[in-house]
């Protein structure tokens, strides 16, 4: 049995175990035990696989190369963080060992999907795992048993379907422009997609190409159909605002890059315009929002779909300024994870999610305020975290590219998102508490992968080691990056 | 073949007429039957030898779809609604007027796209039809109920779709691709039992 493929079979393993009665009683331990194991395995195969090296496995339905090596890794780093915290923060009410059961089974076939959604080689079976990725994810969303969070799986699921199904019909009418015009299939296997010489650039062939794009834009919450990502972030606890927000939005970026990779070199005028267009309406609509939102985990939301657009925004200008794409990604998965599991445990405390029902951060709970600030600087794009390297790259890339007028769209939408976010979360931060609730208890064990996750950050934006920047640099040339 | 399809037409059109949710799930079921006989004609058609994808996608239209579906459906539905009435689209003029003219559009559209011949076009007609009266079902509703049939209805559009290919997908795929449905189904019947349960000011 190939090690790669183990990231996938162990968190399943692990998954089956837990649906054996004497295994509950130890979920958590388990899922902790997984995620050192998927981490460290991941880890290994990605430091001793070169970054230029492309290995098939399981009768080449699967691959591991530089994109699958960086996510893997991204996917798992976030996975362990997530169980750490989970692990860490048992609560003695039944509600929480409950909690705690389901999460364990849920999110091992999570993250068994999401690490075969990455190494897939077929553009098929690549969306069937990250629709199977969504279905793991709605007993987690809607747990708290309340009409609002039932409401809010409803929504997830009911929008991904839709969105999931567009892109499968997308695929399906790529395949008939091709059948049509070349007498033969497509294939949708990576390596074997020669889209170029099969001379389909009809009707057909586009609209299946904005059907794909338009299907996965969804599913990463771009304009027009994100209003799902806003409710459902908010009504999930936050390790599940977590998964969905850093690992599902990532394992749905490579499906994208899985496209990109095989028709951005012959649709690249289109793909560009379709994702430009889309990446813009995401970063004024959620900029508009986040002006109008006293919802913390809201406000991190809209954040994220912010980003989002910056990052079709950057894929669409192309050339360098997809290295910065990639720098940002990876970035902002570990930001999303420092202040959703911040997040929720303010909510925790303060039991309100409303910023103006909050003061005094630092004095009650002073690691979480200091973890909510870093997290807002480096969400906010400032140095010297990876976010603001990655941010100054696809804004170089702009300039480079003579999109004077995206560019200066784009500094204006992030300037009101600066203003408006600083505006409403700063002072949680650093006014004075106008309750005497004395200092609340921040145990090590739930700061830790917090620390983790910020260190990464701080190391990307000061010091990025040379296979990292390497690995980085093979998947930007595999998406059209310059050498 | 023709006279499928033309059956076809009328079954997706169906529950945007009908007044009652179990007629709309049956109607989802002869969907689900008349896809799986196109299936069983198109393999016909173009055979290959231990073609088990394809009888695959057969025993996926029949049994999942055409039958498990509306029953898996009505059975989580069942004594949680207020009422057995459901309006897809409303019994308005302006409403069925803005339907046909999607019909007529996705026909249109059918036989606009290469290669211009009677049955490809009115095959990728209907399928366009199905999927555009489904967004519609879904950008007109606001019960989860009828959201759902609207999902089925674009899910089953997508595989009218599907089966105008002459290549099909490998077994390993299509399996895949079954068991994501079958999921979803299921995701989908699980929230409507708790969505659709009578809420106090009902």
């Amino acid at each position: 049995m190939n090690a790669i493929l183990l990231t996938a079979l162990i968190p399943a393993a692990g998954g089956l175990l837990t649906l054996i009665p004497p295994v509950r009683a130890f979920a958590l331990q388990l899922l902790l035990l997984v995620a050192v194991a998927n981490f460290g395995l991941s880890l290994a195969l990605t430091i001793e696989t070169p970054a230029d090296a492309v290995v098939y496995l399981g009768q080449g339905y699967f691959v591991f190369d530089a994109t699958a090596q960086l996510f893997m890794t991204l996917i798992n780093a976030v996975f362990l963080g997530v169980a750490g915290f989970v692990a860490a923060h048992p609560r003695p009410d039944v509600g929480a060992r409950r909690f705690g059961r389901r999460f364990t089974g849920c999110t091992l076939a999570f993250m068994a999907a999401s690490n075969l959604a990455i190494l897939s080689n077929h553009l098929l079976m690549g969306w069937a795992f990250v629709e199977a990725t969504t279905l793991t994810a709605i007993p987690l969303i809607g747990h708290d048993g309340t009409r609002a969070a039932w409401g809010a799986a409803w929504r997830y699921l009911l929008l991904s379907t839709v969105g999931l199904s567009l892109a499968f019909l997308g695929f399906v009418v790529l395949e008939r422009s091709v059948e049509v015009s070349a007498h033969e299939g497509l294939s949708f296997f990576l390596n074997q997609l020669d889209v170029a010489n099969l001379g389909s650039q009809t009707f057909a062939h586009k609209l299946g190409i904005l059907l794909v794009l338009f299907g996965y834009g969804t599913k990463l919450g771009l304009a027009p159909m994100y209003s799902w990502l806003p409710e459902t972030y908010d009504a999930a606890r936050p390790p599940v605002t977590t998964l969905l927000a850093a690992v599902q939005f990532n394992i749905t970026f490579v499906a994208l890059f899985r496209v990109l990779q095989s028709f951005g070199a012959s649709d690249q005028e289109l793909i560009r315009a379709v994702l430009t267009a889309m990446g813009v309406a995401s970063m004024v609509i959620s900029a508009i929002n986040i002006v109008a939102t006293r919802n913390y985990k809201r406000i991190i939301a809209f954040a994220s779909i912010n980003h989002a657009g910056a990052l079709a925004i950057g894929l669409g200008v192309g050339g360098s300024a997809i290295y910065g794409v990639l720098l940002y990604a990876v970035s902002n998965a570990l930001v999303k994870a420092v202040l959703f599991l911040t997040a929720g445990q303010i909510e925790e405390r303060f039991g309100t999610k409303r910023t103006d029902e909050i003061q005094g951060l630092l004095h009650e709970m002073p690691f979480a305020g200091i973890f909510l600030m870093f997290g807002t600087f480096a969400l906010l794009g400032f140095a010297p975290f990876g976010s603001f390297i990655g941010e100054l790259v696809m804004m170089g890339g702009m300039i480079e590219a003579g999109q004077t007028i995206l560019f200066a769209a784009t500094c204006l939408i992030l300037l009101l998102v600066f203003v408006a976010t600083g505006r409403t979360m700063f002072p949680m931060i650093w006014s004075a508490s106008k309750r005497d609730a004395g200092r609340g208890s921040e145990p090590f064990v739930d700061l830790a992968p917090k620390i983790f996750f910020l260190l990464v950050l701080l190391t990307l934006g000061i010091y990025m080691p040379a296979p990292l920047n390497e690995l980085l640099g093979q998947v930007a040339l595999s998406l059209g990056g310059p050498r | 073949m023709m006279l499928l399809l033309v059956a076809m037409l009328v079954a997706i059109m169906a529950p945007l007429f009908a007044r009652t949710w179990r007629t709309m799930f049956r109607a989802l079921g002869l969907q689900g039957l008349l896809l799986a006989v196109i299936a069983y004609m198109q393999l016909g058609d173009h055979a290959q030898p231990g073609d088990i994808a394809g009888w695959v996608m057969i025993a996926d239209l029949a049994l999942l779809r055409g039958l498990f579906v509306p029953a898996f459906l009505e059975r989580m539905v069942r004594g949680r609604t207020r009422s057995p009435e459901l309006e897809l689209v409303p019994s308005d003029l302006v409403f069925w007027g803005i339907s046909l003219v999607i019909v007529v559009t996705a026909l249109w559209f059918g036989a606009k796209i290469p290669p211009v011949d009677t049955l490809p076009s009115l095959h990728l007609g209907v399928a366009l039809t199905a999927v555009l009266l489904g967004l519609y079902v879904l950008a007109l509703q606001t019960r989860p109920i009828g959201q759902v049939i609207g999902a089925v209805i674009i899910e089953n559009g997508v595989v009218l779709l599907e089966l105008l290919l002459t290549h099909h997908v490998a077994l390993p795929v299509e399996l895949a691709l079954v068991g994501v449905f079958l999921g979803s189904i299921l995701a989908f019947g699980v929230l409507l039992r708790r969505l659709e349960t009578p809420t106090e000011d009902a």
